[in-house]
């Protein structure tokens, strides 16, 4: 547009001074007459407080006359004084009734001068002009067909236009179009570049809103993984805070289990005490069994010994009584006495040899049996020994039951109030977990709002990039051309670009 | 022919004999032997009975049985100076009836006979001492070259 106004400023005037004359004087006049006017204004305000300074006079006067009518009416006559006073305000009423009228006369004089001088000057100004146009008129007719040509060339080259086509470009010349010509350039240049624009900002939009939707779309499914996994730590919390109230519980059972343990262990240590008293008598008692066992055994050998000797008696009794039968039987005269009494003596060395060998059988049996009595008993104090020293080990076992039972006891009582408290805390984590999973669900709905609100964007970005794709875009920037967006240009590059358009 | 009389029973490297009580003179239970060098195994050597010496078999080994470890029979001066030790005597029995063993086929010793005497189930084959003592067998206690590198020697 400044180029339009710089090329009308361009036109060429002829200079003429019957139109100067009064085109410089007309306004000298119109000043003059301007001037009076005002000191014509300038006159009225300081005439405005003899009105009232008469007011004021004529109330004086007034009262003056009041009370001179007072005094004669009360018998005195009136003095000079308010004479004087009722003359000076006559004189004064004079005085500025003519001073006022004078001046205002000569200014209305001066005033309807230049006002009909100004008149003179207007009217021989229009009369130049009529005469200029006249002559104008006279010049234009041959520009005519020229101008006729510009415009319809400007027209065919704007035609393009009206299809779309931002690659037009109007020939600017001389002639009466070439303004237009210009601006038109500049216009499509606008437009251009804000096809452009819109172009690019659409293409960014949709590239944009694809990665915000893809975004948004991996969103709404993490929202629906993490509502997932919220809801399965929600149900192992639960289970958790289950297991922990089972674990209380059994705590306590423990607790009670650890009493009933501590007392036992008491009980079996006196018990145990008792044992050990007893193992201790079964260990004396049979170590005098073991001593009188020997004693038997030894009893039994002695016997055996003897019974050793009897039964040599008896076999070589036996032998005795055999030799005298055989010698009985070979002497037959005279020997049957002798034979009986050797058959009476044999078989009473037989019944005694008999009766030795059941002796030495039984004490054979007695010292076998005190054999195995001694080892028993002797395996019985070892046993005993053993057993002594494993009631030792149990005392001193139970000993420390005792006191683990003490310390399990008291264990396991803060067990059991600690995980009282913790299922307490894993309930109320529980429940923050439902509630973070309502939450996960209102973000993972939220997610999917967007995400549809997004395909609605691409939507709107593809109908704009639709809108401004019937507009055919030149491949290079055209000279003179403002800069061009393109899809390199960073965000920022936008307020750069509208900052060198506005420069240029 | 079955014969009758008293008997002594006794047992001979395992093998139940009997013989009369006429042909023993004494029973000894043990005797102190002294072995003779060169002589035979079952000639146990020679032992001193009622002051005189009395040479001892062992019954069992002559027979050709098994050693016999027990008393020993001294034989009476009419049958021979003898000793045989065998292995159990059971007793003098009186009145005895011998049975004659059916099948006197066996492989026996000569002096061994076919009568048998039975006592508490045991079946005792008369031993003739006699023919015993007489046999060569019996007589002849030298050792032979051969055997006396085969006989242990006893210590005791």
């Amino acid at each position: 547009m400044p180029r339009l106004i710089k090329r009308a400023s361009q036109r060429p005037v002829k200079a003429n001074w019957r139109v100067i004359i009064p085109l410089y004087l007309l306004p000298l006049s119109l000043l003059l007459v301007l001037l009076t006017l005002l000191s014509l204004l300038s006159i009225l305000p300081e005439r405005a407080d003899p009105r009232e300074e008469l007011a004021s006079a004529w109330q004086a006067l007034q009262s003056q006359v009041l009370e001179s009518t007072g005094q004669v009416a009360n018998g005195r006559i009136g003095n000079k004084p308010d004479i004087a006073r009722l003359r000076d305000f006559d004189q004064l009423v004079l005085d500025a009734t003519q001073s006022d009228a004078t001046r205002i006369t000569k200014l209305v004089r001066r005033a309807v001068f230049f006002s009909l001088t100004s008149m003179f000057l207007f009217i021989w100004l229009l009369y130049e002009r009529q005469i200029q146009r006249r002559q104008q008129l006279r010049l234009d007719g041959g520009h005519a067909n020229r101008e006729q040509d510009a415009i319809l060339t400007l027209m065919g080259e704007m035609a393009p236009l009206a299809s779309g086509d931002l690659r037009v470009r109007a020939s600017v010349s001389e002639a009466m179009t070439g303004a237009l010509a210009d601006g038109f350039n500049y216009a499509v240049s606008e437009l251009r570049w804000l096809v452009a624009t819109v172009s690019d900002s659409a293409r960014q939009v949709s590239s944009s809103v694809e990665q915000s939707r893809v975004t948004a779309k991996t969103l709404a499914s993490a929202c629906n993984v993490q509502a997932r996994e919220i809801h399965r730590s929600s149900n192992y919390l639960n289970a958790m805070s289950d297991t922990m109230a089972q674990l209380s519980a059994h705590a306590a059972e423990s607790s009670r289990m650890a009493t009933v343990s501590f007392s036992e262990a008491q009980v079996a240590s006196v018990l145990i005490e008792k044992n050990v008293e007893g193992l201790l008598r079964i260990r004396d008692e049979a170590s005098m069994t073991t001593r009188l066992m020997h004693r038997l055994a030894n009893n039994a050998a002695a016997i055996d010994t003897q019974v050793a000797a009897i039964m040599d008696v008896a076999a070589r009794t036996d032998l005795l009584a055999l030799n005298t039968t055989i010698r009985a039987a070979a002497d037959v005269q005279g020997g049957g006495d002798l034979s009986r009494l050797s058959d009476d003596v044999g078989l009473l060395a037989d019944r005694l040899g008999t009766v030795a060998r059941d002796i030495a059988s039984l004490t054979r049996i007695i010292q076998q049996d005190a054999k195995d009595t001694v080892q028993a008993m002797e395996q019985t104090n070892s046993e005993l020994a053993g057993g002594l020293e494993l009631a030792e080990q149990t005392r001193t076992s139970l000993a420390s039951i005792d006191a683990v039972s003490r310390e399990l006891k008291m264990l396991v009582g803060d067990m059991a109030e600690k995980t009282v408290l913790q299922s307490g805390v894993v309930r109320r984590l529980s429940s923050n977990m439902s509630v973070i999973n309502t939450i996960t669900q209102d973000n993972a709905s939220g997610a999917r709002n967007a995400a549809a609100g997004l395909d609605e964007l691409q939507e709107l970005a593809e109908e704009l990039k639709n809108g401004v794709a019937d507009f055919r875009l030149p491949s290079k920037p055209m000279a003179g051309q403002r800069i061009e967006l393109n899809a390199d240009v960073v965000p920022g590059g936008l307020q750069e670009s509208r900052q060198a358009v506005a420069h240029d | 022919m079955n014969a009758s009389g008293a008997y002594v029973l006794f047992e001979a490297g395992g093998e139940p004999l009997a013989a009369t009580a006429a042909a023993i003179d004494a029973i000894h239970d043990e005797l102190p032997i002294q072995e003779i060098e060169g002589t035979k195994r079952w000639f146990l050597g020679l032992a001193v009975a009622n002051g005189r010496l009395l040479p001892t078999t062992d019954l069992g080994l002559l027979l050709g049985k098994r050693a016999s470890s027990g008393r020993i029979l001294q034989l009476h001066s009419d049958v021979g100076i003898a000793g045989l030790r065998v292995d159990t005597v059971y007793g003098l029995r009186d009145s005895v009836t011998c049975e004659t063993l059916a099948g006197d086929g066996d492989d026996a010793h000569p002096a061994i006979s076919s009568q048998v005497v039975r006592d508490e189930g045991r079946l005792h084959r008369v031993l003739d001492f006699v023919a015993l003592l007489q046999s060569p067998e019996f007589v002849d206690i030298a050792l032979d070259a051969t055997e006396s590198i085969a006989r242990p020697i006893c210590l005791d």
